[in-house]
């Protein structure tokens, strides 16, 4: 099992060579085949890791400069069940990319395949590292891929516009997340995680270590879109390339959520233990405020990809309450929302791109109709989608840390995203010219809803487990640093989820679908309006403010981040 | 320990940023992207300094002379190729939005649909 550990990473990667090497004598099919082969190998690999690491974490020191009296030397991959997981679903999702790209990719194949394989092969390092320069590097390789799929339209001055904003606001992200790795190496001497998190704990939590949790959230916040840094997204998910937001929606600014789990549980948590309660509520209010402005904003602007984009904003956080909770069942939670909505925002994307296809007139079909509708009631709470699950679970956590208010403020999010997909459903069953161009996306569109499905009930059984292993910070140093056994009472034993009662979910589905009924008697929607609803004042000033100002993006980054350490700072101290 | 470096740093990282959101060229606006990352690499070195030591190569010095940190001169490294991956794809997008706007000003970029 651990020989295996590095080759989620190898396989796409590789891949990646070999299609730039022979890609201008592959075929474009043949060249479409090995890509997808490769994401398909490198999930069936990731599994294989989920179940090797069911008795505790997975370690592979590369080069074998395993660590001497408890000291790391070298870099290691430290793969646990929930890492494993997140790369698992990446391989998924990048895989559903791919096969919906035929027609948004219809020239350079080779090239924007590789991109991909590059992207997938960075995820799946970035999830199963263990060593935070190393989750540095694997984030810039992911997001360097994704700069490139970006701005793939050169044709289109709104696709380039976006890539530059994307490329511009991440980097300045990486570059907070970069500085705080360094003081961390600065006062410990260590990149690995593990390390870092046992020397941390020696000492009292001064104004550097402060500094370092500063400047590595806001980092990541960034690359998470949480509002005030959701800029980017919006116009990235609006104008980027398809298949780059299928991903995008899927898995990519979840995975910025992750890393701030993973570091926060291995490096933050023995040295903060006592006052995290800073911590927790600046990641809780932002992470409730952005679910509850981006689904706002998903209701109230124009255009279907940009419904998308907003929800795909209120979704982060939505999870980043989860995370933000610091408790096992709060990422639990967020880990089967995470699966579930990430599935559910890809078909959405998927349907969405391929849905205006004006060149053809013909009858509608049902088929993309029924499975956007199919999203807005997941996305609304439906029970049997894994959303409802995940998100019943983070109110739960929400409520055992004494936030109460969570669930109502996450409820209405669910409530305004649902009834922004399902308007999108309700204009294209009244578009007389709606269909999918290629039966490719409304396979693999039900398939990723047939994914959130099955999320429910497949992860239910040992996310818990899981996140308690995740959380056992002490147990999983012993396991990096000494080879020791993993000894986690919780992980081994298995723990149920807390849930809430359907009745909830099913009230919020009925207030969603009352909600479309009564905004469509307003403002009803058709062809032209697809999901506009202030076109009045709010409308136009909230597009004014998201009309993709480089510098307004960075502004913002600055403001926002600006806020964030001197709230910390004053909280901490 | 001085506290030189991380002044500079600071400095160049607040330059940077003032320069990207105020600027109206997008190659400056790039470059000024560059300026902000120059403030990891001060960080980084001033982590590994060490008051008259030697480079870390010990080839030709004693083995028991002090050496600056070969490792935060290794992560300096992998984030000079970052950044000249970011740069240099920022700067290709840069000559795309050249060849269809024909201008470099951001607010040509901006209201387009």
């Amino acid at each position: 099992m651990h020989s295996i550990a590095p080759l989620p990473v190898v396989v796409p990667l590789g891949t990646a060579a070999l299609l730039l090497m022979f890609g201008t004598v592959l075929p474009d099919r043949a060249a479409r085949a090995l890509a997808i082969v490769a994401m398909l190998t490198e999930t069936a690999l990731a599994a294989a890791l989920v179940r090797g690491a069911r008795a505790g974490p997975v370690i592979y020191w590369f080069g074998g400069w395993t660590p001497r009296h408890g000291v790391a030397i070298g870099v290691s991959f430290a793969v646990d069940r929930l890492g494993a997981g997140a790369a698992t679903f990446a391989g998924l999702i990048v895989t559903a990319a791919a096969l919906t790209a035929a027609h948004s990719f219809k020239d350079r194949v080779a090239l924007t395949h590789a991109l991909m394989l590059t992207m997938l092969a960075a995820m799946a390092g970035f999830c199963l590292t263990g060593d935070i320069f190393n989750l540095f590097v694997f984030y810039e390789l992911m997001a360097v891929s994704a700069f490139g799929l970006a701005a793939y339209s050169t044709a289109q001055v709104t696709s380039l516009r976006a890539a530059l904003n994307f490329a511009i606001t991440n980097s300045v992200g990486a570059f907070l997340f970069l500085i705080g790795i360094a003081l961390l190496y600065g006062r410990t001497g260590a990149l690995n995680l593990a390390q870092i998190g046992r020397d941390l704990a020696k000492s009292h939590v001064d104004g550097l270590v402060i500094v370092a949790i500063t400047t590595i959230t806001v980092g990541l916040l960034v690359k998470a879109a949480i509002v005030p840094f959701h800029f980017w997204l919006v116009d990235v998910a609006s104008w980027g390339s398809l298949p780059l937001v299928v991903v995008l929606g899927g898995i990519l600014d979840t995975l910025a959520v992750y890393a701030l789990a993973r570091v926060y549980w291995t490096v933050f948590a023995p040295a903060l233990a006592a006052h995290d309660g800073s911590l927790r509520g600046i990641l809780i209010v932002m992470g409730a405020t952005t679910a509850l402005v981006g689904a706002a904003l998903s209701l109230i602007v124009r255009g279907a990809r940009r419904v998308v984009a907003f929800v795909m904003v209120s979704h982060t956080g939505t999870l980043l309450v989860g995370i933000g909770c610091l408790t096992a069942f709060g990422i639990a939670g967020a880990a089967i929302y995470a699966v579930a909505g990430g599935a559910i925002k890809a078909a959405v994307v998927a349907c969405v791109g391929e849905l205006d296809d004006d060149r053809q007139p013909t009858r509608p079909l049902a088929g993309p109709i029924v499975l956007l509708a199919l999203c807005g009631l997941a996305l609304a709470g439906l029970p049997l989608f894994g959303t409802a699950l995940g998100e019943s679970v983070i109110e739960r956590s929400g409520a055992t840390i004494g936030d109460a208010w969570i669930a109502p403020a996450l409820i209405l999010a669910s409530v305004f995203t649902g009834a922004a997909v399902l308007r999108i459903a309700l204009a294209a069953a009244r578009n007389r010219e709606a269909r999918l161009r290629a039966p490719a996306v409304a396979i693999v569109a039900t398939m990723l809803v047939g994914l959130a499905i099955v999320a429910r009930f497949a992860l239910s059984r040992w996310v818990a487990g899981a996140a308690a292993a995740f959380v056992a910070s002490t147990a999983y140093g012993r396991v990096v640093l000494n080879g020791a056994k993993f000894a986690s009472p919780a992980a081994v034993r298995g723990v149920g989820l807390p849930t809430s009662g359907a009745v909830t979910d099913l009230i919020a589905v009925a207030v969603a679908l009352g909600l479309v009924a009564w905004l469509d008697m307003l403002r009803p929607m058709t062809r032209r309006r697809t999901a506009e609803l202030g076109g009045t004042t709010v409308g136009n000033a909230v597009r004014r403010l998201h009309n993709g100002s480089l510098g307004d993006s960075v502004a913002w980054v600055t403001v926002g981040a600006t806020a964030i350490v001197v709230t910390l700072a004053m909280s901490m101290h | 320990m001085t506290l030189l470096p991380y002044i500079v740093a600071i400095w160049l990282l607040l330059a940077g940023l003032y320069g990207i959101v105020t600027s109206r060229n997008l190659v400056h606006q790039v470059v000024c992207l560059a300026v902000v990352q120059a403030s990891t690499y001060v960080v980084l070195l001033a982590i590994g300094y060490r008051a008259g030591a030697a480079a870390p190569v010990y080839l030709d010095i004693p083995a028991k002379r002090t050496a600056v940190d070969p490792v935060v001169q290794a992560l300096s490294l992998t984030d000079v190729v970052v950044g000249a991956t970011v740069t240099a794809l920022l700067l290709a997008i840069v000559v795309q939005a050249h060849k269809r706007t024909g201008s470099l000003d951001p607010e040509d970029l901006r209201d387009a649909y």
